[in-house]
C-alpha cells in the first residue's frame, strides 16, 4: 500500500537522521582496534567524557593500549572508565582552563596517590603557568616511592621559589634515581607534612 | 596692447574668456560624487585596521604558543642481541608497527617529535616481548600489567 511504503520510508529517514551524529561521531580507532561490545563501551564513556568537556584522546589511547597488550574486555573497560574518573576529578581540581596535558599529568598524579586537594593548590601556586611538569614530577616521585606528603611537600616547595621546569625535573630526577627516595629528599621536605593544603585557595577557573 | 583691446579685436577668444569667467556651480550629483569618493577613501583606509590587528593577534598567539611547539625526543635501547625494537605508546596509537628503531652499534633508537606532556611508552623487542625504558621512570599506572616507561616533554 502507498501509505504504508510511504510511512515507512519516513520512518527509516528519521532514524538515519537520528543515527547519523551518533555513527559519525564514532571513533574509527577503536572500532578498528577493539572487538565491537568493548568499542562499544569505550565509545560511551568517551562520549561521556565529550560531553563534560574532557579530552577524549587520552581515554582512546588508554584503550588502544589494553588492546594492544592483549587485555580483555572487562580489563580494558576497567581502565577507561578509572581514568574518566581521575580526569572528572582533576577537572574540578584545577579549573575549567585547565588543558588536555595538565588534567592528563594531574590524572597520573591521582592514580600515584596525590590528594585531589594538592593539585588545585598547585594551581594557586603557579595560576600562569603550565602544570604539566610540575604535577607529572609529582606523579614520579609518588611512583618513586616517596609519601604523598612528602611528595608534595617537595613539589609545593619548589613552586613556592618560582621554580622552572627544569628545575622540576632536577627535583625528580635526584630523587628517583635515589635506591632510598625518601632519604634524598631536600631538608625542607622532610618535615612532618603539613596537608592538606587549605581547599579555600582560589582556584583558577 | 591692453587685454581689453585684444578682446575687442578677437570675438572669438573674447567668447573663450567669457565662458571661462562664468561662474559654474557645482550640481549635486557632483556633491554626492565627490563624498562618495571621499568615504571610500575613508573605508579603505578603516579597512586596513581590522587587518592589522588581525596580523599582530596571530603573532602574539604564535609567540605564547611557541612553548607547545613538538620537540625532537630521542628514544633509544641497548639490546644488541634482537633482531628488531619498535616504540610504542601514547604518541602512536599504541601501534607497534608505527615506529621501528634502527640498531647502530647494538644501540636501538628512534627520535620522535612531542608536544609538551607526559606520555607513557614501552619498547617491544622482537615483536614479542614488552620492555620498558631503562633510561627513564618506570611508572606505576599500568593498567594492563606490562612494563612502561613515562617521559614528560617540558615546556
Amino acid at each position: 500500500m502507498p501509505t504504508d511504503r510511504s510511512f515507512h520510508l519516513r520512518r527509516l529517514w528519521l532514524l538515519a537522521t537520528l543515527a547519523a551524529p551518533a555513527l559519525s561521531a564514532q571513533e574509527p580507532r577503536l572500532a578498528a582496534r577493539l572487538s565491537p561490545g568493548t568499542a562499544l563501551e569505550v565509545q560511551h564513556l568517551v562520549d561521556s567524557a565529550t560531553r563534560a568537556a574532557l579530552p577524549a584522546e587520552p581515554l582512546i589511547q588508554k584503550a588502544l593500549e589494553g588492546e594492544s597488550k592483549g587485555a580483555d574486555s572487562a580489563r580494558i573497560v576497567g581502565a577507561v572508565e578509572a581514568l574518566l574518573q581521575r580526569l572528572r576529578i582533576a577537572r574540578r581540581s584545577l579549573g575549567s582552563g585547565a588543558t588536555e596535558p595538565e588534567l592528563v599529568a594531574a590524572a597520573a598524579a591521582l592514580r600515584a596517590g596525590a590528594s585531589p586537594v594538592t593539585l588545585g593548590a598547585l594551581r594557586s601556586l603557579r595560576p600562569d603557568q603550565s602544570l604539566v611538569v610540575p604535577l607529572s614530577v609529582l606523579a614520579d616521585i609518588i611512583a618513586a616511592g616517596v609519601t604523598p606528603e612528602q611528595a608534595w611537600s617537595s613539589v609545593r616547595d619548589m613552586a613556592n621559589t618560582g621554580a622552572g621546569d627544569a628545575a622540576f625535573l632536577a627535583l625528580r630526577d635526584r630523587l628517583t634515581n635515589t635506591p632510598r627516595a625518601a632519604d634524598a629528599l631536600p631538608p625542607e621536605a622532610r618535615r612532618p607534612p603539613t596537608e592538606a593544603p587549605p581547599a579555600s585557595r582560589p582556584v583558577r577557573p | 596692447m591692453r587685454d581689453d583691446e585684444l578682446l575687442e579685436e578677437d570675438p572669438m577668444l573674447a567668447a573663450v574668456v567669457r565662458e571661462l569667467r562664468r561662474p559654474v556651480a557645482p550640481t549635486s550629483q557632483a556633491a554626492e560624487r565627490a563624498l562618495a569618493t571621499l568615504t571610500g577613501e575613508r573605508r579603505r583606509r578603516r579597512a586596513g585596521w581590522p587587518l592589522a590587528a588581525a596580523a599582530v593577534l596571530v603573532i602574539a598567539w604564535s609567540l605564547s604558543h611557541m612553548s607547545d611547539a613538538a620537540r625532537p625526543v630521542r628514544f633509544a635501547l641497548q639490546a644488541p642481541a634482537s633482531a628488531q625494537v619498535t616504540l610504542i605508546g601514547d604518541f602512536n596509537d599504541w601501534d607497534p608497527h608505527q615506529i621501528p628503531l634502527h640498531a647502530r652499534a647494538g644501540e636501538w633508537s628512534a627520535t620522535v617529535r612531542l608536544r609538551p606532556g607526559r606520555y607513557r611508552y614501552s619498547f617491544v623487542v622482537d615483536g614479542s616481548r614488552w620492555v620498558a625504558d631503562p633510561q627513564r621512570a618506570a611508572t606505576t599506572d599500568d593498567d594492563f600489567g606490562t612494563p612502561t616507561s613515562v617521559i614528560t616533554v617540558a615546556h
